[in-house]
C-alpha cells in the first residue's frame, strides 16, 4: 500500500491566511491548488483540497466557506480572525480530508 | 517500510507500520520531517512500471526503478529549488533505497535484498514477491 502524505507545517496559519480560499476544488473559473513552486506553501494547500465546503464550529463561531463564498467565522473574514481560530480550522479540515492510506506530518513545539 | 534520515549528524527513524510517530522538536527534525515528506511524495509517484524489455528482468526492473526514483526526486526538487540536506534510507523487506542530498546533488544507489520470483516469460512475465508486499508496502 502507497501512504500518500499531508504536511502541516509550523508556518501553516499564515499559509491559510494566505491561501485559504485556494482548498475548494476546482471551478470553471478557478483551478485547484496553488503552484507547485511555492513550495511547502504548495504542499500544504494542495494535500489539503477538498470537494465539499467547509463548515466547523470553532470556540463557538461557526465558520463557513465554500468556492463561492470567501471563508469567515460568523461573518468575520478570514482576515481578520485570531491565529488559534485558524490553526483549528486548519486541523479540523485535515482531520476531514484524511483517509486511511493517508500519513498527516504535524510540526509543532510542544509534544 | 521503514525511513531512516540523517541530517547534520542527527538520525532520524520513520517507522510506518506505527500509527502515530512523535519527533522530539529540534532544527534538524524539521529538516528530517520535510525531508520525509519528500521522499513520500516520491514513493507515491511511482507508478506500476509495464514493458521491461526482455533479457535480466529484475536488473531491468532495476534500472527502472531507479531511473524513475531519480527524476521523480529531480522533478520535486528542482520545481522548488528547494534542497532538504539529508542522507536517507527507505528500506522494506525486499528492497532498500539510499540516498545523498549535498547542496543542489541527488545521489541514490538501490539494492534487491530479496530476489522476486519470475512468472512466465516474454513480454506478459511478471515479477512477484512472495510476501504479501509487492517491492513497495
Amino acid at each position: 500500500m502507497k501512504l500518500n502524505p499531508i504536511i502541516l507545517p509550523f508556518e501553516r496559519v499564515g499559509f491559510f491566511y494566505a491561501f485559504g480560499q485556494f482548498v475548494f476544488a476546482s471551478t470553471e473559473e478557478r483551478p485547484s491548488g496553488i503552484p507547485k513552486a511555492l513550495g511547502i506553501a504548495a504542499a500544504m494547500i494542495n494535500g489539503l483540497v477538498t470537494m465539499g465546503e467547509l463548515r466547523q464550529r470553532v470556540k463557538g463561531m461557526t465558520c463557513t466557506g465554500s468556492p463561492s463564498i470567501p471563508i469567515n467565522c460568523d461573518e468575520v473574514p478570514l482576515n481578520s480572525l485570531t491565529p488559534d481560530v485558524i490553526e483549528e480550522i486548519v486541523m479540523g479540515l485535515a482531520s476531514e480530508i484524511a483517509k486511511p492510506e493517508d500519513v498527516v506530518i504535524i510540526e509543532g513545539q510542544s509534544c | 517500510m521503514k525511513y531512516t534520515i540523517s541530517t547534520r549528524g542527527k538520525t532520524f527513524d520513520f517507522d510506518m507500520s506505527k500509527r502515530v510517530i512523535i519527533v522530539p522538536y529540534s532544527p534538524e527534525a524539521i529538516t528530517a520531517v520535510r525531508g520525509l515528506y519528500l521522499l513520500m511524495r516520491v514513493i507515491k509517484g511511482i507508478p506500476r512500471i509495464y514493458g521491461i524489455p526482455s533479457g535480466d528482468l529484475v536488473e531491468s526492473w532495476k534500472k527502472e526503478f531507479f531511473n524513475r526514483f531519480l527524476s521523480l526526486l529531480k522533478g520535486e526538487t528542482e520545481v522548488t529549488k528547494v534542497y532538504p540536506q539529508m542522507d536517507f534510507e527507505i528500506s522494506t523487506e525486499s528492497l532498500s533505497v539510499r540516498g545523498k542530498i549535498v547542496r543542489t546533488a541527488l545521489g541514490v544507489e538501490m539494492e534487491v535484498k530479496k530476489a522476486p520470483e519470475v512468472q512466465g516469460s516474454g513480454p506478459s512475465a511478471m515479477l512477484t514477491w512472495t510476501t504479501s508486499c509487492r517491492g513497495i508496502c
